[in-house]
């Protein structure tokens, strides 16, 4: 069959039959003018949305609520002051100590300047000059206590003095005031929304602390800020770079496509419908309640991405028929007849498999996903529909068009085809074949053990978001080097009937606890109402450690908890909490205390005291570590049950969709070994990543298998086949897995760390499925699909139900196949 | 004065906890009925007190850690005990055999020299002996606070402990609390009726040369046997502040406690002068050393020394960073001291004029 090389009936418009195609085409092509019209409309609307899109980052949505981790810790909240969203705003004299008047003075404005912050929780922010901080003490008169800051604190230095006194004897250096006693603690715990109601601004909150940062900050004072708020302020703050690093991809693939198709009518047209539907995909989200955050600002680039993928498929299309001398509406149609199913289904497996993203019950997942959802329903108007439609109206280039067609026609006759071709055309022959498999295979079980390594959560103290070198991450290794462990805390709550919650057996049993976690790797320090009831029980007793134990005396425990500092228990006496200081939030070290914590609670919890898992920034992390992990392989699971649905949808052949899923699924593996080598760990925001990747990869798949399919469908040889699939769509894979890997591998460079790691894995992925799609692809069919030869002659059992009717009895070719998703036929 | 800080407390902050009054421990949360947890760094947790047995150190500590080393205290393996309330003391009359006392009137032995300690016998069945004890002695008063120790049930701790040898022994502690011991701890007699302890002080610390047995305790309490314990005679050294030490030769006695105070006697007791001391910080243990010298461990974490008469003290260390409950010596003459993390060995100056 030489379809190609067939005149096409049909050149000119006026032969060319209106009333042909399916209901879908006739519809857009006839009403050309009314297309173009709705997608002005709408694109007009949705722009004008455009300014209300919020950039913005929430805490309580980067956290599982759903899991009862979580749902302990929101229904204890009101009584877990300060263990949730924190900010820590370190203030450090150059000079000997803080205990100078000066410096004091300094912390003061900072502090008040705080307070007043919207958003903050005053009642629970701590620093040297809340009342909230407190010293006791034992005295030969007793047991004597107050504010740290001594009472008619005038900076003199008799004053100075008892301050230093009174913050040895308060329990807060490590806490509050570091360990060298050069710098103390402002901590600032964040409410989920302001008092007017609105959601906390993370981005306006960074602001006011890079203020306070530089209206402070001087040759004797630094300050070092950390916190969840200020890891999100600082990517919000790094969006326009991020921002930067998009144009320069979209310039470099811009780029490239012109240098294949030498057509700037044509290039231009791909990109701007690729962004027009970022346009409608980003007006969409306000109207729809949605708002950005910095890990989903990638998703309106992905959409871009995989807009141009299509868009290049269907100009390419569209450009070799205007080349063979079609009309431009003619070859448009033909084009869209042709490709319009495939990349319909194509868009259809990845807005399924970003809509899988959904069963992961975090809310920025959940909105990640719609958002990339909605972005790539969006681009089956744009970019399956809009784009033919403008390209029937402009065209293109003539020369392009000739160009395109003459390097087909050299193709065609045989000696001038590219050498690439030639090669890639080696892996439907048996032995290339058998070797790509057998190097697959090789991959998969090498990728398979590297990624049993793949780590869940962080891997890196600090914010593994941002680089090590970056402001907060020196600012959070600052912290940990001056106070210890008190950043990374799991707390462990203690529910107990009212008023009962320092009985005696309860407190036994809160020690026991205590001193089994105490023993794990990775937990530095602990604290609780049974460690206060040992410290006092020793002060009580004038300081003699051999009182080191909690007493088995409920008027002495009763004594001790009236005097305890605000936090180990509840006003209601109720609740108690156990604090557990941990070296850092590894996964790891976070997987030992909760299982430990587990046990503990299976094995003593009763009906009137429960021992109950979460609070604390690394009590958070470890429920998101649990859903994560278990979500990481779930969604795989759905993600690709989803695409295998889709694809024997559109192939009706269980073999075919073998053949184009296994090369994905070599691509996630590797990809999560490449997670491993590189040190990423998976994590809320980069859970998605792979699901993304198996969405763009697919693409790629179903563009050369559906060509393939309907060739070998109709009789051709696989190679034959696999031939007229690269001349038809496999250099536009080639072209846009090259150009799209390149555009993403600048990210590298990127001050982001976030942005830098998604751009090595998604040019890992998107050169790897392009690899998949060109080379595993055609070697797998080579065992798997057979051509339909003359059913006297072959012997190989008929592929698909497809295309059947078309073949007639002597196996040739006899009539078209009017199907669009697999007609390659300008009718015979 | 612990029951005036107990009053100040409560009115300090306000009683804003109401539980029940009795407290019922149940087993599971029981330290008394739960053996020590094998943990992992056992050798750095609280200890208060070490022995030696042979070449062995034996350190005990809270949570029923007990640990044994075998080099002089570089290495320390954890022993197995049946209880897991804090341990506060511990005698070796022996190297085999030992005895460990702590919160909760708990008294454990081991015949294996400390590797392994069972329990033989506790709080609650010491108030009963004074029950007995006291009813038997016909003194209502006793008999009236002996009631009172057995409905308080076991919170109480025992802070001291001596053996002889491994039949005869004695434990003591908090308001009071003494018993003794003829035959390895089968069985106890309470010594509570010969002591003159009318307001219940805790006994903190005892020193035994001969017949002649010192007991120091709370609020300047000093008592003096001189009958191997069968009878005890108060006296009074002009401080009423508590002792935590007392160490004795043949005719030196010292005493050391709260801020740093330390008294001397030349005369075996009957009269006391105060020693200089340069640091005012309570002193929890003082050791005799083998160059004859008094070595002292305070709360700031530091050690002191003295000749053997205890009366120029001077700081032959500085501090650790965290009091230093007890002293006691290893195998290669160091030091060995119990303090908020583990056993620490301090390796002895030896700069001081000996005078031997």
């Amino acid at each position: 069959m030489h379809i190609t090389t067939q005149q096409p009936p049909v050149a000119s418009l006026a032969d060319f039959d209106r009333r042909s195609g399916s209901i879908v085409e006739r519809a857009l092509f006839n009403h050309r003018r009314a297309v173009l019209l709705f997608c002005l409309v709408v694109t007009l609307l949705l722009g004008a949305q455009l300014g209300r899109l919020q950039l913005n980052a929430s805490f309580e949505r980067m956290i599982p609520v759903e899991h009862p981790y979580i749902g302990n810790y929101l229904s204890n909240r009101s009584e877990l002051a300060g263990l949730g969203n924190a900010v820590r705003i370190v203030v450090a004299t150059n000079g000997a100590s803080i205990y100078e008047s000066d410096y004091l003075q300094v912390l003061q404005h900072i502090s008040d300047e705080v307070f007043l912050i919207p958003g903050v929780d005053r009642a629970a922010m701590k620093s040297l000059w809340t009342p909230t901080t407190r010293w006791s003490g034992v005295t030969e008169e007793g047991l004597e206590g107050g504010p740290v800051i001594p009472e008619g604190y005038d900076g003199s230095a008799e004053a100075l003095k008892t301050l230093q006194r009174n913050v040895e004897r308060s329990n807060e250096i490590g806490q509050i005031v570091a360990r060298d006693q050069r710098s103390s603690i402002v901590y600032v715990p964040l409410l989920a929304s302001t008092p007017d109601g609105k959601a906390l601004n993370y981005s306006a909150l960074a602001q006011e602390l890079e203020q306070l940062r530089s209206k402070y900050s001087s040759d004797k004072i630094s300050i070092h800020i950390t916190g969840f708020a200020k890891v999100m302020g600082d990517l919000i703050e790094g969006l326009q770079q991020i921002l930067i690093f998009f144009a320069i991809a979209i310039v470099i693939t811009s780029v490239m496509l012109f240098s294949f198709t030498r057509c700037i009518r044509s290039t231009l047209l791909v990109v701007v419908c690729s962004l027009i539907a970022v346009v409608w995909q980003l007006g969409l989200l306000p109207l729809l309640g949605y708002e950005l955050d910095p890990y989903s600002v990638l998703v309106p680039f992905l959409v871009f991405a995989i807009g141009m993928s299509h868009g290049a498929q269907k100009m390419n299309g569209i450009m070799q028929d205007i080349g063979r001398g079609m009309h431009r509406v003619v070859a448009a149609r033909f084009t869209f007849r042709r490709l319009f199913m495939a990349g319909l289904m194509a868009l259809l497996c990845d807005a399924v498999g970003f809509a899988v993203l959904m069963i992961i019950k975090i809310d920025v997942i959940q909105s990640l996903a719609v958002i990339s959802s909605i972005g790539v329903a969006v681009l089956i108007f744009t970019n399956l529909i809009l784009l033919p439609v403008l390209l029937s109206f402009i065209g293109v280039s003539e020369r392009a068009a000739r160009r395109s067609l003459k390097e087909e026609l050299a193709e065609e006759a045989g000696e001038s085809q590219p050498k690439l071709w030639i090669f890639l055309d080696l892996f439907t022959r048996r032995s290339w074949a058998a070797g790509a498999v057998a190097v697959s295979v090789a991959l998969l079980i090498g990728g398979f053990l590297v990624s049993q390594h793949l780590k869940i959560g962080d891997l890196d103290p600090g914010a593994p978001e941002l680089r090590q070198d970056s402001r907060y991450n020196r600012d959070a290794a600052y912290l940990t080097e001056h106070y210890g462990a008190s950043s990374d805390v799991l707390a462990v709550m203690v529910k107990t009937p009212e008023n009962s919650c320092a009985r005696v057996d309860t407190l036994m049993k809160l020690d026991k606890l205590e001193w089994r976690l105490s023993q794990l790797p990775g937990v530095e320090a602990t604290n609780s109402l049974a460690r206060l009831n040992r410290a006092v029980g020793v002060a009580l007793n004038e300081g003699n450690p051999k009182w080191y134990d909690v007493l088995n005396s409920q008027n002495m425990v009763n004594t001790i908890t009236a005097g305890a500092p605000r936090g180990l228990y509840n006003d209601t006496c109720n609740l108690l909490t156990l604090y557990v200081y941990l070296s850092d939030h590894k996964a790891d070290t976070l997987t030992q205390v909760v299982d430990e914590v587990e046990r503990f609670a299976v094995e003593n919890n009763t009906q009137s005291v429960q021992f109950m898992l979460a609070a604390g920034n690394a009590g958070i992390e470890a429920a998101t570590n649990i859903v994560v992990k278990q979500a990481n392989r779930e969604m795989l699971i759905w993600v690709y049950a989803a695409v295998m649905l889709l694809c024997l949808i559109t192939f009706r052949s269980w073999r075919a969709t073998l053949c184009a899923i296994v090369p994905l699924i070599v691509t996630s593996v590797l990809c999560e070994a490449l997670m491993v080598a590189l040190g990423i760990g998976v994590k809320v925001s980069t859970l998605p990543v792979i699901a993304l990747g198996v969405g763009i990869g697919v693409d790629y798949a179903l563009y050369v298998m559906s060509i393939l399919l309907a060739q070998l469908r109709q009789g051709e040889s696989l190679s034959r086949a696999y031939l007229q699939a690269l001349r038809f769509t496999g250099k536009i894979v080639l072209l846009t897995g090259f150009t799209l890997a390149f555009g993403v591998a600048t990210w590298v460079f990127s001050p982001i760390k976030y942005q830098a790691d998604m751009g090595i894995l998604l040019a890992f992925m998107f050169l790897w499925n392009m690899v998949g799609a060109l080379v595993l692809l055609p070697a797998l069919a080579h065992f798997l699909l057979f051509s339909s030869k003359p059913r006297a002659q072959a012997e190989q059992v008929y592929v698909g139900s497809f295309g059947e009717a078309a073949l007639g009895a002597d196996g040739k070719q006899s009539k078209a196949v009017s199907d669009c998703s697999s007609s390659i036929n300008y009718g015979t | 004065m612990k029951r005036l800080l107990l009053v100040s407390a409560a009115l300090l902050y306000g009683l804003g906890v109401a539980a029940d009054d009795a407290s019922v421990v149940s087993p599971k949360a029981n330290p008394l009925s739960t053996p020590s947890l094998q943990a992992p760094l056992a050798a750095q947790a609280v200890m208060l007190s070490i022995a030696q047995a042979g070449a062995r150190n034996i350190a005990v500590g809270e949570r029923g850690i007990a640990v044994y080393s075998d080099d002089g205290g570089k290495n320390w393996q954890q022993a197995s005990v049946p209880v897991s309330v804090t341990l506060t003391g511990v005698s070796f009359p022996s190297s085999e055999s030992g005895w460990a006392i702590g919160h909760a009137g708990v008294v454990l032995h081991s015949i294996d020299g400390g590797r392994s300690w069972l329990k033989q016998i506790d709080g609650v069945e010491l108030a009963k002996l004074e029950l007995s004890a006291a009813q038997s002695s016909g003194d209502e008063r006793r008999v009236r606070l002996a009631k009172q120790l057995v409905s308080d049930g076991p919170d109480k701790p025992l802070l001291a402990v001596h053996f002889w040898d491994e039949h005869r022994g004695v434990v003591l502690g908090a308001y009071g609390l003494i018993f003794g011991t003829e035959d390895g701890g089968k069985s106890w007699t309470s010594w509570m009726g010969r002591l003159e302890n009318p307001m219940g002080m805790h006994l903190n610390a005892i020193s035994v040369n001969g017949n002649r047995i010192f007991i120091a305790g709370e609020q300047g309490l000093l008592l003096r046997s001189t009958d191997s314990g069968a009878s005890f005679e108060l006296l009074e050294p002009g401080y009423n502040g508590s002792w935590f030490a007392v160490t004795q030769s043949a005719e030196h006695v010292v005493l050391a406690g709260l801020r740093g105070t330390v008294y001397a006697s030349t005369d075996g007791g009957d009269s006391w002068s105060e020693s200089v001391v340069p640091a005012p910080v309570t002193i929890l243990s003082a050791v005799r050393v083998p160059d004859g010298r008094i070595i002292y461990a305070n709360q700031a974490g530091q050690l002191l020394s003295s000749q053997n008469d205890g009366k120029h003290l001077q700081l032959e260390t500085r501090s650790i960073g965290m009091p230093l409950s007890s002293l006691g010596l290893g195998q290669g003459g160091d030091l060995l001291a119990t303090s908020f993390s583990g056993v620490v060995r301090l390796p002895l100056s030896r700069q001081s004029s000996v005078n031997q």
